[in-house]
């Protein structure tokens, strides 16, 4: 029990970090963009 | 010297904040509230006395009284109030709070002393930031606005800036650092704001968590960067809610658990302060009240909870009530004065308070909790809050909840999220509760800890450092942009032109006009107007009561209302409002409209200046024919 809450966890965790971070993604893009023109 | 000069309005807001402190002990003292030499009872006399402060600024200001002289005056007279015992006891507070510092900087072991470090590097950066001049796009459409307009004059309705309305208890403390001499003490008692919820965070942390852990806590919320950016530059004073909210979970918390009324008391007062910063504001003292109701079963409580509440926020509902006949104004007037509603401003004002992805469908809701951090832009940002409280939200489920502080923590926490969901979807305005959502959900993953479960501790520690890392370094960034100035590297003006929205419009519209500014008024519709010095009125129909495109929709009523309002010039950039734009160019085709100076001007622009999208637009000064 304890290793399946375990292993629910961190996939948890792994999924919200990743999609957390990856709409960043446009934000850079954006950022660098801005800083091409100039 | 700039850089010495940059400084000097966090001098002025250290200084009013030892004297506020000092009288905040001085009241305490005579109901033993603060009898007890600790780190909670300085943040109660902050609290309660920067409320008192507002309270007597909104008196100054009711006659139009409020300047330099009489700001510096109150701050004397407090100064002298505090008395012998108030400064004693205050300066025993912070002897405690150094003390305690430099103990654990001695004492504490290399983890400690490099949380501490950290904490000392991010308060240095959010200092230096808040001192740089105003730029914050909503402060300079009315948060920093409607005080400076307010300043001098004896206190009034502002149709035309229908947002002045929602001006209440925490623009006060923008009005008092405006009078002590500039509005970057205005800015610096927003940082105060937010470092007093540091701290704050800090005492119900400790109640939860260890040392560590609650220097963590407080570390991720001053790190965040929707808290930076709250803190520093937004030039909004939303944050002394998330303090209010705060300090009356600890007041709460400690007047149950010592069976002390007095301290239930003083929750509501600090309750009511935090709905006094802002119309959404009521459900905390709602929350508490619920709490006491339902989970405590005392009406009694509730009773000596809810009415300093109601008094310690009523003030702005007050002044509305009295103005508008009504005390949410515009939001209930439709009940209130239908005949007097101008419904194309109160639903722009509903439609701009929502979400873009506003929606009450129940698949849409079950979504939200998710989106509102994973794709946080069309829900106000909510990204900017970072994804701890989500990741680490199933971890609540560990949570000692025999606790009366998580318990009441959780309870303000639902309710601001709940009433968040139902009336606005707007990620940003949960800034209140933010601070509890993460004392719980670290709280949680404190015990995750303590269960020893390596796997899950390993992927909670990598998601803390991953966030503090991203964090610092977003922060760092943002920061670059405004520390030029700061240092003296960059003059105000050449600042100001690079990233304050529109501030080139407004020093065009002054150059143009200021030497025949005595004539009558400017009409702008440009929504950052906080650099015009000349006398205007905002015409923009969305948000300006005054201009009902009802009542403005042939050119001879709208020439009527511009000489009801005294306008003497139009400024359009580069057009009239859409629903007003055939009556203006009617006006201009019958040469009651005369085009006397116009310039291309560069701007940032787009939804977050962050993206750095620059537009240019032609700024058009028309002169109305007598």
């Amino acid at each position: 029990m304890g290793r399946f809450l375990q292993l629910t966890a961190v996939i948890w965790l792994l999924l919200v970090n990743w999609l957390y971070y990856l709409q960043f993604k446009s934000l850079l893009l954006a950022r660098l963009a801005s800083l091409k023109h100039r | 010297m700039n850089f010495l000069v940059s400084l000097s309005p966090l001098l002025a807001v250290a200084a009013v904040f030892v004297v506020v402190q000092a009288i905040g002990f001085r009241i305490l003292l005579p109901f033993d509230l603060a009898s007890e030499n600790t780190f909670e009872a300085g943040l109660f006399a902050a609290g309660l006395s920067f409320s008192l402060i507002e309270f007597a600024v909104f008196g100054l200001s009711i006659p139009g009284w409020l300047g330099p002289r009489s700001a510096w005056g109150l701050i004397v007279l407090v100064a002298i109030g505090a008395g012998k015992i108030g400064w004693k006891k205050s300066r025993c507070w912070f002897e405690l709070l150094g003390n305690g510092i430099r103990e654990q900087i001695f004492q504490g072991g290399l983890f400690r002393r490099s949380l501490l470090a950290l904490l000392s590097a991010i308060v240095a950066l959010e200092a230096l930031v808040s001192t740089a001049p105003l730029t914050g796009s909503d402060a300079m459409n009315y948060h920093f606005t409607a005080p400076l307009l307010e300043l001098h004059a004896p206190l009034h309705p502002i149709y035309w800036l229908t947002h002045s309305f929602l001006t209440e208890q925490g623009h006060l403390l923008i009005s008092l650092g405006m009078a002590l001499g500039s509005d970057r003490i205005s800015l610096g008692f927003i940082l105060v704001g937010g470092l007093l919820t540091g701290a704050t965070l800090f005492a119900l942390a400790r109640q939860m968590m260890p040392l560590d852990w609650s220097l963590l806590t407080v570390l991720l919320f001053l790190a965040t960067p929707m808290i930076f950016w709250q803190i520093t530059t937004s030039g909004s004073p939303d944050i002394w809610m998330g303090f209010y909210a705060a300090l009356s979970v600890l007041a709460l918390s400690r007047g149950i658990q010592n069976a002390q009324t007095k301290y239930v008391v003083l929750a509501g007062f600090f309750a009511g302060a935090a709905a006094g910063v802002k119309y959404t504001g009521w459900v905390i003292p709602l929350a508490l009240c619920a709490y006491l109701l339902l989970v405590r079963r005392s009406w009694k409580l509730a009773f000596s909870c809810g009415l300093p509440s109601f008094l310690a926020g009523v003030l702005p509902q007050l002044r509305n009530f009295l103005w508008t006949g009504d005390p949410f104004f515009p939001f209930l007037m439709p009940h209130m004065n239908r005949g007097a509603t101008n419904f194309y401003v109160l639903n722009n004002l509903v439609v701009d308070t929502r979400a873009p992805e506003y929606s009450l469908r129940l698949v849409h809701l079950l979504i939200f909790p998710f989106a509102m951090v994973l794709d946080g832009n069309p829900y106000g940002f909510g990204q900017y809050f970072g994804p701890l409280v989500l990741a680490f939200a199933p971890f609540l489920l560990l949570i000692k909840w025999s606790s009366e502080t998580a318990r009441i923590a959780a309870v303000v926490w639902a309710f601001v999220f709940l009433s968040n969901v139902v009336s606005s979807q707007m990620v940003r305005y949960l800034l209140p509760a933010y601070a509890l959502a993460l004392v719980l959900t670290l709280s949680g993953v404190h015990h995750l800890f303590d269960r020893n479960w390596k796997a899950a501790s390993v992927s909670c520690a990598a998601t803390l450092f991953l966030f503090l890392g991203f964090a610092f370094l977003s922060d760092g960034l943002y920061a670059k942009s405004f520390l030029p100035v700061v240092f003296g590297g960059e003059s105000r003006e050449a600042f100001l032109e690079r990233m304050a929205p529109q501030y080139r419009f407004a020093s065009f519209i002054n150059s143009t006009i200021e030497a025949q500014s005595a004539r009558g008024n400017a009409m702008v519709f440009l929504r950052h107007l906080y650099y015009l010095r000349v006398p205007y009125v905002y015409g923009d129909p969305r948000y300006s009561w005054v201009m009902d495109p009802a009542k403005c929709d042939d050119p001879e009523k709208l020439l009527r209302t511009l000489r009801d309002l005294k306008v003497r010039w139009v400024v359009k950039d580069p057009d009239y409002p859409p629903l007003l734009k055939n009556s203006f160019d009617r006006l201009e085709t019958e040469k009651k409209l005369i085009h006397i100076a116009s310039a291309d001007l560069e701007s940032l622009t787009g939804p977050s200046r962050i993206y750095g999208v620059r537009e240019t637009t032609r700024i058009t000064i028309l002169e109305v024919v007598e």
